[in-house]
């Protein structure tokens, strides 16, 4: 592979172990959970038994008056004491609660009270002790119901459920319908789902009054930012800081501003002690606020006969659950970055509703909107290639955008930067025995055996630079740039120093800064050390998030290398007294372009910039450490993609639905993937492996259930299946290379490409594999007793249950 | 998820447990291998006083052999009956249930009397355990009495045990010599409690059905034998039409329950499949067993 790489690449693009690993291995990296305080109080939440409930009365004089209990803090007081919780720019104010119930409860395990006391057991003791007086109302459960107008109102000053409606017209749909000559069309439905990382999520905060400042020790993924704002008295200044995290997946976003509220709220009652509270994992299941994508979709695509897409129309139906105080109904807005997948379609209609209900608000998923939406476009793929007697493989290689056509602008006018899908995907059928696999199929079908074949392919949107283009009408008409920084020093041992500015999350970014810095001055990666700081400092950072941190940080990185060198080579050319412009870096030195000649080892430029700055002349910047701040270069009300890079892959899976029991076994699953440049390709594979996983787990285990009273039912991992080591086969992959032609060393994002796809492979073969019994499974997530209804529908219609099996 | 206050004991014997229980009665819990009480604690599901931890009572730590039976004492763990000779040689059908049952990091720490003690309608040993015809020793101080497993249930997660007595073994016996088994379920992902499981021992005489013996997990308020199932086995000739009629007795006969995982619907069918695969694989080993 060769890497567009302006220095020698000794250690990038290999697969080097992670040098993060050891830390997080022997359980040393300072966990928020890890950290202790003197006098630290600890909390505990009474949360609502009901889903929709007025609270009449709520009496906490037993849990006040019990010993160790320091402040019971009740939904009403902080009502007193706060603002409502953000809700969306784009949408009306007035969509979401305070970070506690005061006057109803909205969703079952909703916190109306808070308890202090000096240790989590006591805390808990008390908040069962807390007496609430409930008026039960009607819960609403069902979204489809919600937007009737008999419905219970979750906003009873709201005139419906309706969050909002938004429809997106590009070309001419409703003609190109018209003039289709295959209409395919489906109803499916995704299961609300969410990330479960290891670690759950927790606040420490300390209000101290004389100071007038307010500090919360978090675990959150995106570092900076205020919640002073949140305060009727505010505190003189705020801080929030991160630590390293276990893990996110988007889950450590939204929902932490809550607990920061309520927990900093504790601290000035309890005259600015500590005060900690760290989420249980039933808390994370039941009430975290980041469900994700419970959504029902209609969607409907036109043909031509020979197979060409037409036109698209997706109307979407989402379920936010009883608030958008996060970010999560923009994961409605995000597949217009990526609305026709890999293919070239004219005409698309992107219709979307959000309601509310009376379940756990939603929250950003790994994915962020379009693995449901990946889903549908293979399905309606799928679909058309069997109308048509089409191969699945055949249909795509059709549509596809081609190699000679990027930059290629969507109709939405986003740009995809650069690929190759027809070799993709023509990799993934070679690497998979395309043909075998189909004559395998047939034979066993043969048999009897309901086998199941897919063949899928999506593209990922990487590197989220900014809010722009679809992402402004979210915003309500504005933009936002998403920067990212990295500072690097130089000691007079020769040895660098690089500093990130989030919390160390898991993904390996602190490997690939090591690989890119060792490689840029010609250095061991022993030489080099990457620390991430706890978002105390200014420099401005958005963290992982859309798939970016492998696209911004080598921006950032390469751009401090560079103004690092530049100082270097300048003060190199004071002591050789030569020329810049005929001075260069190679091997840890400053030395002769070209080779010949003198050259200074880098550590002694360092050491004379830090002991003798006599030796240089007063213009010369003595501080061998810089930083750099990326930002793209294009202006924020841009139309175009808020995303620079388009990864993409293609999955090929067999599996096998028990006709008995209707349970899916994964028997074969192939990946070719196109990220660009990998930077460490073990990383890259880390990241595929794992969204596989999530994505097996949508469609074949999790799923979080609520009865017809909105009661949840998947509040423990005895119920909320996530998969294991067991149910997830190690899949194989395959690379393939098309470096973006927008970044430094041409990688493309990869966080999230994998849970992009893997829903619609698993989908799609079971599917395929159901065919011969004539029935289509609408709902993503095969649970086997929803598949098994569906072969009993199979052999009610042949009209005889007992033949089939046999 | 942190317990409510309790009292914490430690006895090194069976006399100072059992003299503990008779203290404090109905407020003690006993702890074995916590797979299932520690989360019942932490979700204050249990909300015992004291809790008596019995894993120091070494005394309790065996499997041996005892009048033709296998005899296990309450701190073993489950993990040995994966890897312990007497059970390979004597009970075969125990390692067959482990390989269905948890991961090791569980069965290292769960006990084999734990979980029949539990009574988990779903799990596998009480069923293995009540087709085997097995029996526990409850000790309290007045003294010990036998329990058969079968008759230890009544009700979901309810047992006859008193709340001052203490399984100290439970014993299984061995099975007859030609003996076929199988122990079959379906569970969600590896490793689950069983959405239903049918557990078939069977013994052949010549050609025909010498003795059956049926229990199923999962499809109930507790395991249970499947009787009326054995009595249209016996003396009969081995046949997919008979397991099929069998089958379909099985899945009309139990009662099990609706969560979010299985309808009843769905658990019924899943018992006539289970039955169908649990008679054909445990036949198979007799037959084997008749010619080795
Ligand atoms: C992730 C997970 C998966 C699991 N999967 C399965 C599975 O597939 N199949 C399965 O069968 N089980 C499964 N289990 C449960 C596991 O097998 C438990 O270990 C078992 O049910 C209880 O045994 P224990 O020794 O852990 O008992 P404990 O949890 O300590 O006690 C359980 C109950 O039995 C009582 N008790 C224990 N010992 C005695 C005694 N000697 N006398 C009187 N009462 C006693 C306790 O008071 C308590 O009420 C699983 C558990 C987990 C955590």
């Amino acid at each position: 592979m060769s890497i567009p790489v302006p220095f020698k690449s000794k250690y990038v693009g290999q697969s080097v172990k992670r040098v993060e690993d050891p830390v997080l291995l022997t359980g040393r990296a300072p966990h928020i959970d890890d950290l202790e305080f003197p006098g630290m109080l600890h909390v505990a939440f009474l949360r609502s038994p009901h889903a929709h409930a007025k609270i009449k009365a709520i009496d906490i004089d037993a849990a006040s008056a019990l010993a160790g209990v320091e402040y019971v803090l009740t939904g009403d007081e902080l009502k007193q004491e706060t603002r409502p919780l953000n809700a969306l720019p784009g949408v009306a104010p007035g969509w979401t609660g305070y970070a506690m119930a005061a006057d109803k409860v909205r969703y079952a395990g909703e916190a109306l009270a808070a308890v202090a006391a000096t240790s989590r057991y006591i805390a808990e003791d008390a908040a069962e002790l807390i007496q609430v007086e409930y008026e039960i109302l009607d819960a609403v459960v069902d979204p489809e119901e919600a937007s009737l107008p008999e419905s219970a109102l979750v906003y009873e000053d709201k005139e419906s459920n309706v969050l909002f409606q938004r429809n997106y017209t590009y070309g001419e749909p409703d003609r190109a319908m018209k003039e289709a000559d295959l209409v395919v069309r489906e109803n499916y439905r995704f299961p609300r789902v969410s990330g479960n990382p290891l670690e759950t999520v927790g606040v420490i905060a300390r209000w101290d009054s004389i100071a007038d400042e307010l500090t919360c020790w978090t675990n959150t993924q995106s570092p900076g930012g205020s919640i002073r704002g949140f305060f009727v008295n505010p505190p003189g200044r705020d801080q929030i800081t991160s630590q390293p995290h276990g893990g996110s997946f988007g889950t450590k976003m939204g929902a932490l501003v809550k607990y920061e509220i309520t927990a900093a709220l504790l601290s000035r009652r309890c005259e600015g002690r500590h005060v900690k509270y760290i989420e249980d994992r039933m808390e994370h299941l039941l009430a975290s606020s980041t469900h994700a994508w419970d959504r029902r979709y209609e969607a409907e695509f036109g043909f031509t006969s020979d197979g060409q897409c037409t036109v698209m129309k997706v109307r979407l139906l989402n379920d936010v659950g009883s608030s958008c105080e996060n970010a999560a109904p923009s994961m409605c807005w995000k597949p217009l970055v990526m609305l026709t997948g890999p293919y070239k379609v004219q005409h698309f209609e992107y219709d979307m509703t959000a309601v509310v209900t009376n379940k756990t608000p939603e929250g950003a998923y790994r994915g962020y909107g379009v693995p449901p939406h990946t889903l549908v476009i293979e399905r309606l793929m799928d679909k058309a290639a069997v109308a048509l007697g089409l191969d699945v493989a055949e249909i795509r290689l059709h549509n596809f955008i081609q190699p000679d056509e990027f930059p290629y602008k969507t109709p939405t006018g986003t740009d995809y930067d650069s690929g190759n899908f027809p070799a993709v995907l023509k990799l993934a059928l070679e690497k998979a025995n395309y043909e075998e696999l189909k004559a395998e199929q047939q034979r066993r079908r043969d048999e009897g055996a309901l086998v199941g074949l897919s063949v899928v392919f999506g593209v990922e949107p990487g590197g989220v630079w900014a809010m722009t283009g679809p992402f402004r009408d979210w915003l309500g008409g504005m933009g936002a740039i998403n920067p990212e920084s990295a500072a690097i020093s130089i000691s007079a041992e020769g040895t660098f120093d690089v500093e990130l500015f989030y919390a160390l999350e898991g993904q390996g970014q602190p490997t690939f800064a090591t690989q890119v810095i060792a490689d840029y001055f010609g250095v061991t990666m022993e030489s080099v050390r990457v620390r991430q700081s706890d978002a105390r400092s200014p420099a401005p950072s958005m963290g992982p998030a859309g798939s970016r941190q492998a696209v911004v940080l080598t921006f950032a990185l390469i751009g401090a290398a560079d103004k690092l060198a530049a100082r270097l080579i300048r003060v190199a050319s004071n002591l050789l007294q030569t020329p810049v412009d005929q001075l260069e870096i190679a091997e840890s030195s400053v030395q002769l372009k070209g080779g010949q000649g003198p050259s200074l080892p880098l550590g002694q430029i360092a050491a004379t910039m830090t002991f003798r700055p006599d030796l240089l002349p007063d213009e010369i910047e003595g501080n061998p450490q810089v930083t750099h701040t990326w930002r793209a270069s294009r202006p924020v009300d841009a139309e175009g993609s808020p995303y620079l890079t388009y990864a993409n892959a293609c999955h090929v899976a067999l599996v096998e639905v028990d006709r008995a029991t209707g349970q899916t076994s994964i028997e074969k699953y192939v990946i070719a993937d196109d990220c660009g440049t990998r930077l460490n390709p073990a990383m890259v594979e880390g990241q595929v492996q794992g969204g596989v996983a999530q994505g097996i787990g949508a469609t074949l285990f999790e799923e979080y259930v609520y009865d017809e009273y909105g009661q949840p039912q998947s509040v423990t991992f005895a119920d909320y299946l996530m998969p294991t080591i067991y149910e997830v086969p190690m899949t194989e992959k395959h690379a393939f290379v098309t470096p973006s032609p927008l970044t430094p060393l041409g990688v493309k994002g990869t966080g999230e490409g994998a849970i992009h796809v893997t829903p619609a492979a698993i989908f799609c073969a079971i599917n395929d594999a159901l065919a011969p019994l004539g029935v289509e499974l609408e709902h993503a997530n095969a649970k086997p007793e929803r598949v098994w209804q569906l072969i009993q529908q199979a052999a009610n219609i042949d009209g005889n249950i007992n033949k089939i099996g046999e | 998820m942190k317990p409510v206050s309790f009292k914490y004991l430690k006895p090194t014997g069976l006399e100072e447990a059992t003299a503990i229980l008779a203290e404090y009665g109905a407020e003690a819990r006993i702890l074995a291998g916590g797979q299932s009480m520690m989360p019942m604690l932490n979700m204050r599901i249990a909300r015992p006083s004291v809790l008596v931890d019995i894993n120091e009572i070494v005394e309790l730590n065996y499997i041996r052999a005892s009048d033709g039976a296998v005899a296990i004492g309450a701190v073993t763990r489950q993990r040995r009956l994966g890897d312990d000779d007497l059970i390979a040689a004597q009970v075969p059908v125990l390692a067959t249930a482990l390989k269905c049952m948890s991961h090791p990091q569980i069965q290292n720490r769960g006990t084999i009397v734990g979980s029949i003690c539990h009574g988990d309608p779903a799990a596998e040993l009480p069923a293995v355990a009540i087709a085997l015809g097995a029996e526990v020793t409850a000790h309290s101080q007045a003294g010990a009495r036998t329990i058969p497993v079968a008759d230890l249930y009544r009700g979901y997660y309810r047992t006859t045990l008193e709340p001052n007595e203490l399984v100290s073994e439970v014993k299984f016996p061995a099975m007859p010599p030609g003996c076929g088994w199988s122990v079959v379920e379906i569970s969600r992902r590896h490793g689950d409690l069983a959405l239903a499981g049918v557990v078939t021992m069977i013994v052949l005489d010549g050609k025909e059905i010498g003795q059956a013996r049926l229990a199923c997990f999962g499809l109930g308020k507790a395991a249970h034998r499947l009787v009326e199932a054995e009595s249209m086995l016996t003396g009969q000739l081995a046949s997919g039409d008979l397991f099929q009629e069998v089958a379909s007795i099985v899945s009309s006969s139990v009662k099990p329950m609706d969560d979010s995982h299985a309808s009843a619907e769905y658990r019924r069918a899943l018992a006539a499949e289970l039955t169908q695969r649990s008679l054909s694989e445990a036949i198979e080993r007799a037959k084997q067993g008749a010619t080795s």
